[in-house]
């Protein structure tokens, strides 16, 4: 058969998820609630209000919001440095410390003690576990037993089948083709790098395993719906001549000039400043930028802290 | 009275008693559950040896009714350290005993083992205590790792017979070494493909895929993947060295980023440094055998691969320039999409689909071939002839990072360019056997 060329429609992506997920298109996914929750994995932390603890599963790519309860508390308030914390927990844990990894590390705002989370083994026997260090160094494991939750998948990896909005408002539903290989290991996963509640929203960011452009999620707390909540795309420009899709590794909310904003490192290594405000459907944001880091400069985390009547950001 | 008289007679129970290893020595059968199935037998069973100073003499010697630290596998599948030989005032003692877990350790105390002895002091393995079917059993909170040496120490002072006990109070200590035998597997797991398959990449390319035969471990992949020059030196810096892996769902596909900051232009990295690739030279990925798999176990092979790069690919995907080759109708021969440059291959899989003139889509097998130019698509029931399309999404991209109307570097002053990504369509017809040409 000879070879054909035809013409071709060029359609514009209606919908923001959409021109940020392309096919993977958001699907309304229910926020679900119990008690002892499980993990396969736990990879990021954040804590939210009164006393709830976020934490993501990188596997099953969703977030779970813990009411740990008794357990927020307990120990002697304040942080404590603790030498070879890498070894000690491993050896609580029963491993050597080569098989421990430590997937982050965040400060209870009321108590000041240390959460770890660790992956117990680096096999497919691996095991999450969370940790709360006090104020006194002491180490403990943080049962998840009888721990109230809720969970919501963060609308990624995709469903099954997904729709591809056409200008005009028409959709095509596109299957995942289930005869190749399974859907969930035929697309992109997106990974969560960090999260942070703001005010009543869980900002969450990731980076795919695919394609590069950028996604900031912002979802509401208390979870009930995963597509109530908006993805927005993230650029950056350089010197005002070339614009780029720029994912953000991690960030961290900070008011500038009295104006709620997030101070976010692309992975690209800039620094740069939003708008909170900015984050709305529909929205392209290009953030300022601070600072430049040279290379081998990329923040992996941020935190503000004040000193001598003045903040500072650590990256 | 001798300890070892008083605890005779509670031996000779133990003997039966369920879970617990005869005493003198026998080895206890490994935990059900082990994969492998090749797995050593006869571990070191965790006879626990005097102190020196203490009585029996020889360091292994054994003296029935001592009390002995073992290792057994009870309940089936859950290994525990146990003390046996106990005397029943000190195991009555313990038994319901409300102790703190500092209380229980002042007794028991289970420790990884340091290779360095130097090293900082380690805490003791988490656990609980309770007295069984006349032993002083230790269960760990997570199971003890398989390869895991860990040391015991068993100290009786807190106990009641401790005071008529007339031995040295060091004497009394034991501690050994119990050990969990290493399963024993070969390296199965090798690089299956590595994307780009091509031979040549843009100078601008951003990513590459490294497919595995088995699922990988949690283990960083970024110290396993380096670039080598033309002289076989590694380029420093060439790939960005990320805090969290980017895996598919099951772990058999490593996506590896370029460094951006070093790719974009204008960038202070970039500056600095340049691309990590330059055109017309030749570079080696390698992939060392060392990266471990979910099994723990190293690669079966090292993967080499070299490319050679060409000049930066800078423009916006043009879906009017790929070429559709529609097949017979009444077959289940694949359509054939031609592209003129190698688009991503992870985006290859999920970014394209084909719908009927309609929109509703087909179910099919897609396939990525000739270096990532060419796809293919076998529908899952024969084509009838009609009219179809095929539809790509916003998402897709080429190696580096350009998109359906939106190049990866948009000159922001150029209006023109600085449009968003878009999704295509593409019409094409199966026609009649039977129609005109």
């Amino acid at each position: 058969m000879s070879k054909f060329r035809f013409a071709v429609l060029l359609v514009v992506v209606l919908g923001l998820s959409l021109a940020v997920a392309g096919v993977r298109s958001a699907e309304n996914s229910e926020a679900t609630t119990g008690v002892t929750p499980e993990f396969q994995h736990i990879n990021k932390l954040a804590f939210g209000p009164e006393g709830v603890l976020f934490a993501a599963d990188a596997q099953e790519v969703s977030i779970t919001a813990l009411h740990l309860g008794d357990q927020m508390a307990g120990g002697v308030p304040g942080t404590q440095d603790v030498a070879a914390i890498d070894q000690k927990v491993a050896g609580l844990l029963g491993i050597d410390a080569g098989n421990l990894l430590i997937t982050d590390m965040v400060v209870d705002p009321q108590t000041r003690n240390t959460w770890l989370s660790v992956m117990r083994g680096m096999d497919a026997d691996a095991v999450p576990v969370l940790l709360r260090v006090d104020g006194a160094g002491e180490i403990e494991v943080v049962s998840f037993d009888d721990v109230r939750y809720t969970r919501i998948g963060v609308p990624n990896p995709p469903p099954a089948a997904t729709p591809l909005e056409l200008a005009g408002g028409r959709s095509i539903p596109v299957p995942n083709y289930p005869d190749q290989v399974d859907p969930a290991g035929l697309i992109g996963v997106q990974t969560i790098t960090h999260m942070a509640y703001i005010e009543g929203n869980l900002f969450v960011s990731g980076l795919s395993n695919e394609e590069f452009a950028s996604k900031m999620r912002v979802i509401p707390y208390p979870f009930r719906v995963a597509n109530a909540g908006t993805s927005v795309e993230i650029y950056h420009g350089s010197h005002g001549q070339l614009e780029t899709f720029s994912p953000v590794f991690t960030f961290v909310p900070y008011e500038i000039d009295g104006e709620p904003s997030i101070v976010a490192s692309y992975l690209c290594t800039p620094l740069v400043k939003f708008p909170i405000a900015a984050l709305e459907p529909g929205s392209k944001i290009q953030g300022t930028t601070i600072a430049e880091f040279g290379n081998r400069n990329r923040p992996i985390d941020m935190i503000v802290y004040e000193k001598d009547g003045q903040d500072y950001i650590a990256a | 009275m001798p300890y070892a008289a008083r605890a005779a007679a509670l031996v000779a129970a133990l003997a039966l008693a369920p879970g617990c290893s005869p005493p003198g020595g026998g080895t206890p059968e490994p935990a059900p559950g082990e994969r492998g199935g090749g797995q050593r037998r006869g571990f070191i069973d965790g006879t626990s040896a005097p102190v020196p100073g203490g009585r029996g003499g020889g360091a292994l010697q054994l003296v029935p009714g001592e009390p002995r630290i073992r290792l057994a596998a009870s309940p089936p599948g859950q290994r525990t350290v146990d003390v046996v030989g106990l005397p029943a005032e000190d195991l009555a003692h313990l038994d319901g005993a409300a102790l703190s877990r500092d209380a229980w350790q002042a007794i028991l105390r289970v420790y990884v083992a340091r290779e360095d002895p130097a090293s900082a002091e380690l805490p003791a393995v988490l656990g609980s205590y309770a007295v069984h079917a006349g032993t002083l059993r230790f269960t760990p909170r997570f199971p003890f790792a398989a390869g895991q040496r860990y040391e015991v120490v068993f100290d009786p002072a807190p106990l009641p017979s401790a005071r008529h006990d007339s031995a040295p109070v060091a004497s009394r200590v034991l501690r050994t070494t119990v050990e969990i035998p290493a399963l024993d597997r070969a390296p199965s797991t090798r690089v299956a493909a590595v994307y780009p398959t091509g031979p040549e990449v843009p100078e601008n390319h951003l990513r590459l895929y490294i497919v595995f035969s088995a699922p990988m471990g949690l283990g960083s992949g970024s110290p396993h993947v380096r670039l080598l020059d033309e002289h076989g030196q590694p380029v420093a810096d060439a790939f960005l060295p990320l805090e969290v892996d980017l895996w598919n769902a099951d772990r058999t596909r490593y996506t590896v980023l370029y460094d951006p900051g070093r790719v974009k232009r204008g960038i202070r990295p970039n500056a600095e440094l340049g691309r990590p690739l330059a055109a017309d030279r030749r570079y080696t990925l390698v992939i060392d055998e060392r990266w471990r798999d979910a099994a723990g176990q190293p690669l079966v092979a090292p993967f080499r691969r070299e490319y050679r790069v060409g000049p930066p690919r800078e423009r916006a995907l043009d879906p009017g320039a790929w070429r559709l080759d529609p097949p017979a109708p009444a077959t289940r021969d694949p359509l054939a999409v031609r592209f003129p440059v190698p688009l991503d291959y992870g985006l290859l899989q999920s970014a394209l689909r084909v719908a009927t003139g309609d929109g509703r889509p087909l179910a099919g097998a897609i396939r990525v071939e000739e270096g990532e130019a060419r796809w293919t698509f076998t529908p899952r029931a024969p084509w009838r002839p009609g009219d179809y399309q095929l539809v790509a999404a916003a998402t897709l991209e080429d190696a580096a990072g350009n998109r359906i109307g939106r190049p990866f570097e948009v000159d922001a002053v150029d209006p023109r360019g600085n449009e968003r990504a878009r999704g295509a369509v593409v019409p094409f017809r199966i026609s009649r056997p039977d129609s005109a040409r």
